[in-house]
């Protein structure tokens, strides 16, 4: 940060000065071109009016037959600071004038400097002014006709010499050059002194508040949360420096709710009971909580870089670096995301039974696994505990059921399970359309014989009827109950009026041939019974009251008594017949 | 100093911007070479009345038209002010030119004078002419003797400058003088007198700008200017004749009333004029040099057989 700061101070300055220094040698090569036109385009206007000059002044003077002032015009030209050569040539060739003395009256063509005779006869013929450009010599040159004529048709005759005039560039180039380089040197020095100039002022509105928002950043940095910068201008070294401040505000912030959040994490993961248990991808632990002591007994420090391993028993010690492999090729670790109860291995040996959850999490780019470990050694023993009490509490309860539906005496159904299970087989036999037949059984004269023998024969002989009763009704849902005193009752299910006769004159027979001697009765010497029957026949869904079937059977049997008892007397009703009652 | 590093810097610029051209024979004025003669004054009019811009164009006077014939043939001058004859002469020379403004047309204002004696052309014989040896002269003479029946032969040719035809006369060196205003005047006001005059070949002679035709192409400015200038002058010269008079009268050497009466032998063609005589169509200065052409061939001022090009641009005059 340092280093970088300091040299874009020195990298501005820098690349200024070789930018300059670029621009301005395109500039100076440049200018220097176009000067150089610049001369030469001075010496061309230069040469055709000294020409101008030569031709009206040799053409007037030779006319008049004055050549030899040519010479006072020729010398007065002599010192032109370029001046090379300057000749006024007749038409007969003859050097009128030159400024070299002793080529006066010699041939042009036999001077030691060569002149150009095509230019010369062109200019003759034409009439025009002819430069040349000697850019090997630096050297520029004109040419000019000088015809004396027959003025009267101004017409050239063709007889005419010509005036030379050649002057040296040289000179002008290094006149032009040196007030190009003067330019240049002035041009740049006073490019370099604003350049310099803007860079300390740039250097010295920069340097302040730049060291102010570094000074205020390192304080930062430093730990002083209360740090901003103090800048209030209204330039944009302080807008960025508001950027900044905002920027620390949000930090300051962020810093807090994220300390804040790590406090009530940090108090979960301590105060939690269960261990919890980070571990990298090649399964060495990261993090473990205070309650992993208590629960397996080693410290944070016998734990922490060391493999998951170390509380794993075997079998799945020798495996578990291979199951994290397995995971991590391939995906397949069906631990993660639910709860495995598993043993794990305390520091003094023993198995701990535990339940394990782990979720995989990824953690600056890293892998990693967080184990939830809880000891479920109590929860198990109590799991046991529950289950004993349980099956405990279910016998008793069976015991409890078959109680209540039992007559004490006699070990068949009591009334109530008479009662329940006519009203259910009554439901059935209407939604099935099946008939059903109720026996109501009535033991004639026993009063008398219990007077007579006592109650204990009386209870044995009540004993000995249900037996009977019982053997007689064991098909499936036929349910023989004891109705109360020396009745019983008997649900017949699915059967019908004549069937229902003959099973009843059949258990009147079974009765009368158990030869039980009643003294006491007046139809017979042994114990007889009177038995009223009621056939229900379906014939809507209409729902009656088991009662109704029951009061049906009952005068049955108060018509089988009064006729003569030891009979079976028998009556069928349609559900029609009964009074509905409510489902 | 600074003002050639701000040159530099200039060029510089322009050459970073790719706009070429700023070579020194822009930034040099256009010099335009007139000789003495009163339709040309309105130039120097512009000049001291602020209307000609200087560091655009300079005047220079010639003592005759054969120096400003000269100078322009020389490339000393870019522009100069002729009679067309001495155009057309200049065009058979192979030298481009473009006629870009008519100046004037003599109506009067060329002249022969003779001394007391000479009546006529016909009394011309055997005397003394002076004639300037430029093409104006010799075409003045040729046209007079031609409509008078007489030949070069027939009189005595004394090839003078016109600057020195008043001397000749005044030291009795001339008998006629071939010559035009102010020497005219002055030559009048020495007891001379005319025996032909312009009137008489009227719209022969015509005094025109011309200009290099390489600097016809690229100094479009300037002659814009030289030109605007040239009408400005004569807006001047007519809202203000008197003061007009006076400043020319001071260059001419005449009196300002002579300046008056020596306009009186010419026609300065307004803008009007000007286009229909250098633009449209047909340009009726066509027509003048078709003429023109004939007549000097048949003088034998003229011997190539060269057509003239087309010289005749109106593209600076506003109209």
């Amino acid at each position: 940060m340092r280093s970088g700061f300091s040299s874009i101070r020195f990298l501005i300055p820098f690349i200024t000065i070789v930018i300059l220094v670029v621009a301005i040698g395109i500039a100076y090569t440049a200018s220097r071109s176009l000067s150089y036109q610049h001369v030469d385009e001075d010496t061309h206007t230069s040469i055709r009016n000294k020409l101008n000059y030569l031709q009206g002044s040799a053409e007037q003077l030779i006319g008049a037959g004055m050549s030899d002032i040519l010479y006072q015009i020729i010398s007065s030209m002599a010192s032109e600071p370029d001046l090379i050569s300057v000749l006024v040539v007749d038409q007969d060739d003859r050097v009128l004038a030159s400024n070299n003395f002793s080529e006066a009256g010699s041939n042009w063509r036999r001077l030691s400097m060569t002149l150009d005779e095509k230019l010369i006869e062109q200019v003759k013929r034409s009439k025009k002014t002819l430069l040349r450009h000697d850019h090997d010599k630096n050297q520029m040159e004109g040419y000019v006709s000088v015809c004396i004529e027959n003025e009267s048709r101004s017409l050239r005759t063709g007889k005419c010499g010509f005036s030379f005039y050649r002057v040296d560039l040289t000179y002008h180039y290094a006149v032009s050059e040196q007030a190009l380089n003067l330019q240049t040197l002035f041009f740049t020095l006073g490019i370099s002194i604003t350049i310099v100039a803007m860079l300390t002022l740039l250097h010295i509105w920069l340097n302040q508040p730049t060291r102010r928002i570094i000074f205020a950043l390192s304080r930062f940095n430093r730990g002083d949360r209360e740090q901003r910068i103090e800048l209030q201008n209204n330039n944009e070294i302080s807008y960025i420096s508001r950027a900044i401040n905002k920027v620390l505000d949000t930090v300051v912030e962020d810093e807090n709710a994220l300390q804040d959040r790590e406090q009530r994490l940090r108090a979960i993961f301590d105060n939690t009971i269960d261990s919890v248990i980070t571990i990298d991808s090649r399964g060495i632990i990261q993090t473990v909580n205070p309650a992993t002591q208590s629960l397996l007994g080693y410290s944070d420090s016998e734990l922490l870089g060391k493999n998951i391993s170390i509380i794993t028993p075997e079998p799945h010690r020798s495996k578990h670096d291979e199951y994290l492999e397995k995971y991590l090729d391939s995906g397949e670790y069906s631990i993660i995301g639910e709860t495995r109860e598993l043993k794990a291995q305390t520091k003094n040996g023993d198995l701990l039974p535990i339940a394990l959850a782990v979720s995989e999490m990824l953690i600056n780019g890293e892998r990693c696994f967080t184990g939830i470990i809880r000891d479920i050694s109590e929860q198990l023993k109590l799991r046991e505990a529950m289950s004993k009490a349980n099956n405990e509490l279910r016998s008793s309860n069976q015991l409890l059921k078959q109680k209540s539906r039992t007559d004490p005496l006699t070990g068949i159904a009591n009334r109530g399970s008479f009662d329940e299970t006519l009203e259910i087989e009554i439901r059935r036999g209407i939604r099935k359309g099946e008939s059903l037949s109720l026996l109501l059984i009535d033991v004639d004269y026993f009063k008398p014989y219990n007077d007579f023998y006592g109650h204990t024969m009386g209870d044995k002989c009540l004993q000995r009827i249900a037996e009977t009763i019982n053997e007689n009704f064991q098909r499936a849902g036929e349910l023989p109950a004891r109705y109360g005193g020396e009745e019983f009752g008997v649900i017949l299910p699915g059967v019908d009026a004549q069937r229902a006769l003959e099973l009843a004159n059949g258990l009147c027979e079974s009765i009368r041939q158990l030869d039980m001697s009643h003294e006491k009765s007046l139809v017979s010497d042994s114990i007889t019974i009177s038995v009223g029957i009621v056939t229900l026949l379906t014939v809507s869904n209409n729902v009656f009251s088991a009662n109704e079937l029951v009061n049906a059977a009952d005068r049955s049997l108060y018509q089988a008594k009064e006729s003569g008892r030891d009979r079976v007397c028998a009556t069928i009703v349609s559900n029609e017949d009964l009074h509905a009652v409510m489902p | 100093m600074l003002k050639t590093a701000y040159r530099s810097l200039l060029c510089l610029v322009l050459a970073a911007t790719a706009i070429s051209g700023c070579s020194e024979s822009e930034i040099q004025p256009l010099r335009l070479g007139t000789n003495v003669w009163p339709g040309y004054e309105p130039l120097y009019l512009a000049r001291e009345i602020g209307e000609l811009p200087g560091e655009k164009i300079k005047l220079v006077e010639y003592p005759s038209a054969s120096e400003v014939i000269r100078a322009f043939r020389n490339r000393a001058l870019e522009a100069a002010s002729l009679t067309l004859d001495e155009v057309l002469m200049l065009v058979q020379d192979d030298i481009p030119v473009k006629v870009i403004l008519v100046h004037d047309i003599s109506n009067g204002a060329d002249t022969i004078l003779a001394r007391p004696g000479i009546e006529s052309m016909q009394d011309i014989h055997n005397k003394r002419v002076a004639v300037e040896s430029s093409a104006l002269g010799a075409f003045m003479i040729s046209r007079a003797l031609e409509l008078n029946a007489l030949s070069v032969a027939d009189i005595d040719i004394r090839h003078l400058e016109v600057n020195a035809h008043e001397q000749a006369y005044l030291n009795n060196e001339v008998d006629v003088v071939v010559n035009f205003e102010p020497v005219r005047t002055r030559l009048l006001n020495q007891g001379a007198h005319e025996i032909f005059t312009s009137r008489e070949i009227y719209g022969e002679i015509v005094d025109v700008m011309v200009v290099h035709e390489d600097i016809y192409e690229n100094r479009k400015d300037a002659i814009g200017s030289i030109v605007k200038s040239w009408f400005s002058a004569l807006a001047y010269f007519n809202s203000n004749q008197n003061k007009a008079a006076s400043i020319m009268a001071k260059r001419l050497n005449v009196s300002p009333d002579e300046v008056i009466a020596g306009f009186d032998g010419l026609e300065l063609p307004d803008e009007q004029q000007n286009s229909t005589m250098l633009g449209g169509e047909k340009p009726s200065l066509e027509l003048t040099i078709a003429r023109l052409e004939k007549v000097l061939k048949e003088n034998g001022l003229i011997s190539n057989d060269t057509p003239i090009p087309d010289i005749l641009r109106a593209d600076f005059i506003q109209n």
